[in-house]
């Protein structure tokens, strides 16, 4: 759990930084607008006071979040959430992150409104779903490579001439050839390469898979 | 459940009110679990809880009423970011694995290409006919058993696209569903724009 709060940390850091920009544009937008304290938003009151249809004091706790250039926002969280515990939890977190809390507000109230039965329940499931299968597939993929490399380590062996036809026969599996043919006098040239056989490509699995499987689902149990 | 002499829903006890047989929050939101209509009353308000559960057919709303305890929990538990935490780290995963499937993928190909002039320098494969050549193949597939077993798992994997039947669970279907349905979605929508 811990570390998944460090996890969590990480990425909150990195969402702060992207979310930076937007409270500086909006800073720039309201502040023509702004007055000494007290004074009313009557130029353009911010998205909340205007679907709301109230007065956008200067105190406002909406205003910095909400601007009037983007109503669907406000709009989408006021369905979701309703706007007095919108306020509520804005004003439960410090002001330098609530920027970041209304932004994630608006998102979870656009996929509760996409999906009303599962919401970001439903997102969550899915890209969990998702990690499983690419981790998965990576197992096999990787699996197939180790696989590989032990076929040309075994194919080094019975490279020497002086030993090429009993290795080729301990190799296995080649007995009902045909009886090989004499000793050329002279190496043939070599020909053009054929491409391997599709088949080749799902060769390998593998013998750990359950157990690997049981790794992998443990480390996606975010919540947990 | 509901009416005179029975005792109110968790929703109406917290609200103190009359629970009415018509409740729409009684059949969820059961007397002996508080906790469960407190946090979804704190995060989304018990008025907007009915109208999402109204808009609904009755035999979701079970359903819904599950995913909003949790959102509402996440979104106790971290006030800033809620569900969009765990989402944003586990888009991050996707990605990542996504990248580290694509260089294991090149590496096998690249493996694939060098192993051809290999087999070309055994000038008794030069020999054999194409029919010879693939009889070998097959040997070599007698010779691994466990791993030709194994094969069938992964191209079971592989065609079944990104789902592979150990993972799935009951409603694999529905999972399917809900990701052919939220992937695309999230993809294009950036989160911050």
């Amino acid at each position: 759990m811990s570390r998944e709060r460090e996890r969590f940390e990480e990425i909150g850091k990195k969402i702060k930084r992207e979310a930076d920009a937007w409270p500086h544009q909006m800073a720039g937008i309201r502040r023509p607008m702004s007055g000494p304290p007290g004074t009313l938003n009557t130029i353009t009151p911010c998205a909340a006071c205007k679907l709301l249809r109230r007065r956008c004091a200067q105190e406002c706790p909406f205003s910095p979040y909400f601007s009037p250039h983007e109503p669907h926002k406000f709009a989408s969280v006021h369905k979701v959430f309703g706007a007095s515990n919108v306020s509520k939890m804005l004003m439960e977190v410090p002001e330098s992150q609530r920027a970041d809390a209304a932004n994630s507000l608006v998102y979870e109230a656009n996929v509760r409104l996409r999906d009303p039965v599962y919401g970001c329940m439903g997102a969550i499931s899915a890209l969990q779903q998702q990690v499983q299968a690419l981790q998965a597939e990576l197992t096999a993929v990787r699996s197939e490579i180790l696989k590989y490399k032990q076929r040309e380590a075994v194919a080094t062996l019975i490279v020497p001439s002086n030993s090429q036809v009993a290795g080729f026969h301990n190799s296995g599996g080649v007995s009902v050839i045909a009886p090989p043919p004499q000793r050329p006098t002279t190496p043939p040239q070599p020909t053009t390469a054929h491409p391997p056989s599709p088949s080749s490509c799902v060769f390998s699995q593998p013998t750990t898979r359950d157990l690997e499987y049981g790794n992998i689902e443990s480390e996606n149990n975010y919540f947990g | 459940m509901g009416g005179p002499g029975s005792s109110p829903c968790a929703s109406c006890k917290l609200l103190r009110r009359r629970c009415a047989k018509d409740c729409i929050f009684a059949p969820y939101f059961p007397p002996d679990d508080p906790h469960k209509f407190a946090i979804v009353h704190k995060v989304f308000g018990a008025s907007n809880v009915s109208k999402m559960l109204q808009e609904l057919p009755v035999h979701q709303r079970a359903d819904a009423v599950n995913s909003l305890v949790f959102e509402a929990n996440a979104r106790v538990r971290d006030p800033v970011y809620g569900c969009v935490g765990a989402i944003s780290y586990l888009q991050n995963q996707v990605s990542q694995l996504q990248m580290q499937l694509a260089v294991a993928q090149a590496e096998i190909l690249c493996i694939q290409m060098q192993n051809e002039p290999t087999l070309q320098s055994h000038h008794q494969v030069l020999e054999l006919d194409q029919d010879h050549k693939a009889l070998l193949l097959n040997n070599n597939n007698i010779n691994n058993c466990n791993t030709n077993n194994n094969n069938n798992n992964f191209g079971y994997a592989m065609s079944s696209g990104q789902f592979n039947s150990n993972f799935a669970s009951p409603s694999s279907i529905m999972q399917m569903q809900m990701q052919m349905q939220m992937q695309d979605p999230l993809k294009q929508e950036s989160l911050w724009t």
